[in-house]
């Protein structure tokens, strides 16, 4: 080189760049089509690596990513620390900006969306006094998953937890009444007239039910990607759906919506739990087993994995418990039949009667009434060796405990004596449920002083 | 947000810069004498003397003729370089500036987007300004084009003024325009529902003080949230936030009849309570003079609006509008009679002489309010967005300028990659590291010790994975290492008085939460800070230019 002049040198140089570039350009040739192009396209589409594989392409995240050079991780540590300093200093809405900018730059990385979410609609809500603030960070947290389900196609968990944050969040915190009541209806009626948020419930849905959708497509997405989800085992994972349609028929009671839609979700419920989840196949150490198989069925599994018929029951027992099968399939059984439905309905309107409208002798009939069909409704349920399944349901208990409570202290209000014998008398004098009355008992003199309860 | 209320004492200020100057300039005369004395003997002494003498005519004599002339062949020189392609980068950075704020959230404060634009003016600026001030004139020594200029009739100290005085045109221009192109991006982008936050209040902020349950003075509870910032006071007990404003312009306040009190109260529950009703809490206008009590609302309470301005889904203004005729129940005198209805006038029975005193009470059993001195504010008539968004370009104005100020002077006596790096590092100190820094320096002056030691004593803890608690152990290796921690920060002690305190102008968290830049807590400062500089930056620069050795390369 040292023989050559400028121009000489300029020569080489400019060869050796053409003579590099060819296989860069032949290694790197973008593709039109699945399997074609280059070689490191077609492995990109191979391992599903690619940007549009993974998800919605953000130009801005890809931007940032590429502008920063190999400082990308130095960017997000500060992000990092300066999302939670805001957190610490209470700047929410300067926090939320840098969990935007945080996501610029891990757009793939699940657990950032997960915390991040859960930092806007749990921690940062929770913070805030009024309902319909905290239900504004709610929906920001919800809005900003869904973001993350859009550029992650393929990671289930975060389409499961988008239905967690419409399910539970809405439907179980402290302010469930008003949230869900917003959830249909939004606060913020400047924008969504009185309708509700389109962003997080385009149908106008109640929550339940698009949580339920948020989990089956979960499930959708944990099929075609193969199976690949670290958040639950797996059949309590794809149990989401159906246990959601059951929390949306739960909820409804709870609101003393006793109708044909309630009990028609029930029957859903049971039919979906039975017909759809009972019927999935599940791996276990023992095989594949299914919560409904039959005799013959389970016999064919166990000789299909050369396992005895013993060890198969063992194994689908011990997952049926870990799903609580049973107890959900009797629940929905039993809550979908009309009996039920007008137990429910009469204690809670004789409840009513009693507290909003003082009305004692109507409430004493009503709960009379309606302590007589739980009684028919778990006599009905009594099996031939006497025991009844029906009894080991927690919440019924409570329910039915509950009704006699009231519908004691109305007696006693009346100046009428309390009978030795009634409907559920034999709940009441079950030394088993002692402490769950003499608990309800407090709960139950406290409810008459104040609205908790 | 919340501010930490800034007080900068002129008086106080101006003494320590005299102080820290004079420190300064005997040390610089002695160092230069004993370097004199110890390269030339009496000779050298000479030569100090003369340099001494001509560096008092040169610095005294100035022609401000020659100044505008260098100052001008500056900026020629800076558009020659084509300074002004920087516009291109922040034009490029407003066209995309969407993607990155997500501009299709309808939601969206306004904060934001202030705050976008300030912090990217800034942040685009800083190294215009030090590129341009430390490599103009090691370039000039370089390609000896200032071989030529010395040779003229000029004062070396006029070519250092000229050459700050340049740039800071240059910088002016280019930040005049982002100005502009900023403010109209600013109303373009917010969405409609923000733009009433696009306001500069003002507001006038009281000393606040806190009553325990008791009554008694006392600081607020801590209700366990780790940032300690407000105290809180206990619900439906003789517990008060009192906050005192003084000398409050009551004539403003009388155009308007009414005294707006905008607040920043936080609520913390120790249970439910009603869910979808807030805390509830009241107030008490005071007359300390007087000693007439009134509260407000005259019945019922007011509902704290927390957190408002974070979100735009739920209109909600935590602002209270107490109105010049006041009406309440006045308790009778005998304690027989039933109260009386009374009428005061809020301006001359309350604030007569400027001053009012309101005490807070929160009046949910079992919950809690918190507050802190800024949390309470009376707030005069707005002024328009404009004034504080432009306040605060004034700010990264001033910034730049001293910026520009440290950098040319840096280049005096630096080569141009080395005087960037020692201007970057005093902006990166006195933006960043300045808190860390006086929050060290506080605990060594107060307790002698800082915890976990300085640098050598904690490079030794990490290193053997010691917390910072347990002793170091005895021995010469420990007390070698105290000794020099503690020379270090005997050094960073003089130099905290030295490096300039770049978070005077930050001015962007007032105008991003909608409060026009004080006067007092940041543009004073600020002003103060250039000043400060101007001097010693220009004594320096001068020594430092009519030292060096100008032909070389």
């Amino acid at each position: 080189m040292s023989g050559m002049n400028s121009k000489q040198r300029k020569m080489v140089y400019m060869m050796a760049i053409i003579v590099l570039l060819v296989p860069i350009v032949w290694l790197g040739m973008p593709s039109d089509a699945p399997g074609t192009g280059g070689v490191i396209a077609q492995k990109r589409h191979e391992y599903e690596l690619g940007e549009s594989t993974l998800g919605d392409v953000d130009p801005a995240s890809a931007t940032m990513n590429l502008v920063l050079l190999g400082l990308r991780g130095v960017a997000t540590n500060l992000l990092w620390m300066e999302a939670e300093e805001q957190k610490r200093t209470k700047n929410w809405s300067q926090l939320q900006s840098t969990v935007e900018s945080i996501i610029l730059l891990q757009p793939h990385f699940q657990t950032v969306w997960k915390y991040q979410a859960w930092n806007l609609a749990y921690n940062v809500s929770a913070e805030c006094d009024a309902v319909e603030d905290r239900f504004a960070w709610v929906k920001k947290g919800a809005k900003f998953l869904i973001r993350g389900t859009r550029r992650n196609r393929k990671m289930p968990e975060l389409y499961h937890d988008t239905g967690d944050f419409m399910g539970k969040k809405i439907g179980r915190s402290d302010e469930k009444e008003l949230f869900r009541e917003f959830f249909v209806s939004d606060p913020d009626t400047v924008r969504w007239g009185g309708g509700p948020d389109e962003e997080i419930n385009p149908s106008g849905l109640d929550n339940y039910l698009v949580a339920r959708e948020w989990y089956e497509r979960a499930n959708e997405v944990l099929e075609e990607s193969g199976g690949e989800q670290h958040k639950l085992a797996l059949p309590l994972f794809v149990g989401y759906p159906y246990r959601s349609q059951m929390d949306y028929a739960t909820a409804r009671q709870e609101e003393g919506k006793f109708g044909e839609v309630t009990r028609e979700a029930w029957a859903t419920a049971y039919r979906e739990w039975t017909e759809e989840y009972g019927r999935e196949k599940f791996k276990t150490p023992g095989g594949d087993i299914m919560f409904e198989a039959r005799d013959n069925e389970l016999r064919d599994l166990a000789d299909q994995d050369g396992v005895a018929l013993s060890t198969k029951r063992k194994w689908q027992d011990r997952y049926q418990n870990m799903v609580n099968y049973r107890y959900w399939k009797l629940r929905c059984e039993v809550e979908r039949t009309q009996l039920m439905t007008e137990a429910r309905r009469e204690l809670f309107e004789g409840r009513r009667l009693f507290r909003d409208e003082q009305d004692l002798i109507g409430a004493k009939e009503v709960l009379m009434s309606g302590m007589t069909k739980l009684q028919e409704m778990i006599d009905s349920q009594k099996r031939l060796d006497g025991s009844n399944p029906l009894l080991d349901e927690t919440e019924l208990i409570e329910d039915a405990i509950k009704a006699i409570l009231i519908w004691q202290h109305v007696l006693t209000l009346l100046g009428e004596p309390v009978p030795d014998t009634f409907p559920l008398v034999g709940i009441w004098n079950n030394p088993q449920y002692e402490m769950q009355r003499q608990d309800l008992y407090e709960r139950f003199l406290k409810w008459q002083g104040s609205t908790a309860g | 947000m919340s501010f930490e209320l800034n007080s900068f004492e002129l008086g106080p200020a101006l003494l320590q810069w005299l102080a820290v100057v004079a420190v300064c300039a005997v040390l610089a005369t002695i160092v230069g004498f004993g370097v004199a004395l110890l390269g030339g003997g009496m000779r050298g002494v000479g030569y100090f003397a003369d340099a001494l003498r001509r560096g008092v005519v040169d610095l005294t004599r100035l022609s401000w003729q020659r100044i505008a002339a260098l100052a001008t062949l500056t900026v020629r020189e800076a558009f020659r370089k084509k300074t002004l392609y920087i516009f291109a980068v922040f034009i490029l950075l407003f066209m995309f500036a969407g993607w990155f704020l997500q501009g299709q959230d309808l939601d969206k404060p306004a904060k934001p987007y202030v705050s976008f634009v300030l912090t990217s003016v800034r942040w685009i600026l800083i190294p215009v300004a030090i590129l341009l001030s430390c490599w103009g004139l090691p370039a000039d020594i370089k390609d000896r084009s200032l071989h030529t200029v010395v040779t003229k009739p000029v004062r070396r100290s006029e070519i250092v003024i000229g050459r700050i005085l340049g740039y800071s045109v240059v910088t002016t221009l280019v930040l005049a325009i982002m100005s502009v192109v900023g403010y109209v991006w600013i109303q373009r982008a917010v969405p409609p529902r923000s733009q009433d936050q696009l306001i500069s209040r003002v507001p006038v902020y009281g000393e606040m003080s806190i009553l325990n349950r008791n009554g008694e003075p006392g600081g607020g509870i801590n209700v366990g949230d780790i940032w300690e910032y407000r105290g809180y006071i206990e619900g439906n007990t003789r517990a008060r936030g009192v906050f005192t404003f003084e000398d409050v312009d009551v004539n403003k306040l009388k155009a308007s009849d009414e005294l707006k009190l905008e607040y920043k109260f936080e609520a913390f529950r120790t249970h439910k309570g009603e869910i979808g009703e807030g805390i509830h809490f009241r107030l008490t206008l005071v007359n300390d003079e007087t000693g007439l009590r009134v509260p407000f609302p005259a019945r019922g309470d007011l509902e704290i609006q927390e957190f408002a301005g974070e979100t735009v889904e739920r209109d909600a203004k935590p602002i209270v509008v107490i109105p010049r005729q006041l009406t309440y129940l006045k308790a009778a005198d005998d304690e027989s009679s039933r109260p009386e209805e009374t009428t005061v006038d809020l301006f001359d029975d309350l604030m007569s002489d400027g001053n009012l005193i309101v005490e807070v009470s929160c009046e949910d059993s079992g919950q809690y309010l918190g507050m802190a001195q800024p949390d309470l504010f009376i707030r005069m008539p707005d002024h328009s967005f404009a004034t504080g968004y432009f306040k605060s370009m004034a700010g990264i104005w001033l910034m730049l300028v001293l910026v520009i100020m440290i950098g040319t002077t840096a280049s005096t006596f630096l080569k141009g990659p080395v005087a960037t790096l020692l201007t970057f590092g005093l902006v990166v100190m006195g933006q960043g590291l300045r808190v860390f820094m006086g929050t060290l320096l506080e605990q060594y002056q107060e307790e002698g010790q800082v915890t976990g030691g300085g640098a050598l004593e904690s490079a030794y803890r990490l290193a053997t994975q010691m917390n910072v608690q347990s002793p170091l152990p005895e021995g010469p290796a420990t007390t070698l290492i105290k000794w020099i921690d503690t020379r270090v920060f005997d050094g960073l002690t003089l130099l905290q008085n030295v490096i300039p305190d770049f978070n005077y102008f930050n001015m962007t968290p007032y105008v991003a939460n909608g409060f026009d830049v004080p006067w007092g807590a940041a543009m004073l400062p600020s002003i103060a800070s250039v000043l400060a500089y101007v001097i010693p930056c220009i004594v320096i620069g001068y020594f430092s230019l009519q030292l060096r050795e100008l032909e070389a390369k």
